[in-house]
């Protein structure tokens, strides 16, 4: 019962991200703005990791896919570390690409050389 | 030594100029003799003493031109090596005089050292000349003497002997080479350069660099850098770009980019990254490596010489008819090879008031 709660805010959390609009764009892609709803995810810590990897699965908007990789990087924890080296690769084989594809690529680029590095 | 050479040269002319038919009366004519001393400087008095000798002994209906022609032909030749022709593997070098075929590896090789110091390199090719002429190895159908377009080389330098063996008397020792720079000059970009106004080097265009924006609104005038304002987006756009040598290998040379947002506040709040630095490339999820964002072309022209290597960026802030924004980011475009990096800066502030774009300064 605990877990779902917790699994809810999350959803919650990534619904009001899903509303964010960029303000900055650079090199054609666009930035993540820190919303105080990623800081409330980081704060929920680890724990959420294996909902948020869940939620980036399947057909989940691209915005929401590119906070996700944010907010994991944000809290490091190393389990995330193969699932975003796969959802990278997902975004950089589709044939034709749009700026969110790049925001998420982006993401996952900072998350994984992050990670990485705790690994080493 | 310079007085001995200059001796010498002296009363081993004179001969030349006894045997010299009628039709080689005006070897004494001004121009001719400005080209022959233009020669020795840039091959050397031994190689035109054998020249001459050569033209006197068993040439003597030839006319001394030949020598002469040798040297404009020789001038042209260095010319060529200075324009900024790629010499990577399978390009062509040189012109269609004659000698234009794909480089090989030891002619790439000549190309490369004859280019990493412009201005002596002149001087550095006609010591490769020299070698060529003192010490001739077999040939077969090798073009790996002098490249001379127009008369027959044999009219002009000393042969080999018969079947192009190696010389019985070995050539003398070339006199060492200056010992190279401690970092050579393909280990480092030669400059790193930005366009913020005009048109784009290379023929390029924002949609180039990125195609998959083209037309969507992501930026204006795609053709030519500066400032722009597509009403709910103020940037700029901005072409950033390395020379390397062009003999240098352009996959030993990287982009980076750096971006640090000095002043980032929306409606009047801090925002979460103002006095950061990110890894701007890293950041954008395009692969810095490879065409659409790398786009790499001859220079020449408006260009550096040399091989370019470049990138474009159209930072940009967006807004709507309520935005307060404040926003200023510095840039440094870096293109790095294994010796160092070359790296410019450039800036962007934007103020945007109830909607309004107050100000949109690129430097």
């Amino acid at each position: 019962m605990e877990s779902l709660t917790l699994a809810d805010q999350v959803d919650s959390l990534l619904s009001e991200l899903d509303a964010a609009e960029p303000v900055s764009f650079d090199l054609g892609t666009p930035e993540l703005p820190e919303l105080d709803a990623v800081h409330q995810l980081v704060a929920m810590g680890t724990a959420i990791v294996p909902h948020l990897l869940e939620c980036a699965q399947g057909n989940a908007p691209k915005k929401r896919v590119a906070y996700i990789a944010m907010v994991l990087n944000q809290l490091g924890d190393v389990r995330a570390l193969a699932p975003l080296l796969d959802l990278r690769a997902h975004h950089q084989q589709r044939e034709i690409k749009d700026e969110w594809d790049y925001a998420v690529i982006g993401q996952c680029d900072l998350a994984i050389e992050q990670l990485q590095g705790k690994t080493r | 030594m310079p007085t001995f050479a200059r001796t010498s040269k002296t009363s081993r002319q004179a001969p030349s100029v006894k045997t010299a038919s009628p039709a080689r009366t005006h070897f004494g004519h001004s121009r001719d003799v400005n080209k022959i001393v233009q020669l020795q400087r840039t091959i050397g008095n031994q190689a035109v003493l054998r020249l001459l000798e050569a033209n006197g002994s068993g040439e003597k209906e030839r006319s001394t031109n030949d020598i002469a022609r040798f040297g404009q032909q020789f001038s042209r030749m260095a010319a060529h090596t200075t324009t900024p022709m790629s010499v990577h593997p399978g390009v062509a070098t040189g012109t269609s005089g004659g000698y234009g075929e794909p480089a090989t590896g030891i002619e790439a090789n000549r190309g490369r050292s004859a280019a990493h110091d412009p201005p002596p390199m002149v001087h550095d090719f006609g010591a490769l000349r020299l070698l060529s002429i003192r010490a001739p190895v077999a040939r077969g159908g090798s073009h790996a003497d002098i490249p001379v377009a127009g008369a027959p080389e044999e009219q002009i330098v000393d042969q080999p002997p018969a079947g192009g063996a190696t010389p019985a008397t070995p050539a003398p020792a070339a006199p060492a080479a200056p010992a190279p720079p401690a970092s050579d000059s393909c280990a480092q970009a030669r400059s790193m350069n930005k366009v913020t106004s005009g048109a784009f080097l290379g023929g390029l265009t924002m949609d180039s660099y990125y195609p998959d924006l083209a037309g969507a609104g992501f930026y204006g005038h795609p053709g030519t850098g500066g400032t722009f304002d597509t009403g709910d987006r103020a940037g700029a756009n901005v072409q950033l770009y390395g020379a390397i040598a062009s003999p240098c290998l352009p996959d030993q040379f990287h982009l980076e980019q750096t971006v640090t947002r000095t002043r980032f506040r929306v409606n009047g709040a801090v925002q979460p990254d103002e006095g950061q630095t990110h890894d701007d490339i890293a950041k954008s999820g395009r692969d810095a490596t490879h065409s659409p964002f790398r786009q790499e072309f001859l220079g020449g022209g408006t260009a550096p010489l040399g091989y370019i290597i470049s990138m474009a960026d159209p930072p940009s802030t967006g807004y709507n008819a309520t935005s307060n924004i404040e926003h200023d980011r510095s840039f440094v475009t870096s293109l790095v090879g294994s010796g160092g990096r070359k790296s410019v800066n450039w800036s962007l502030s934007t103020r945007i008031v109830n909607g309004a774009v107050t100000s949109n300064v690129l430097t």
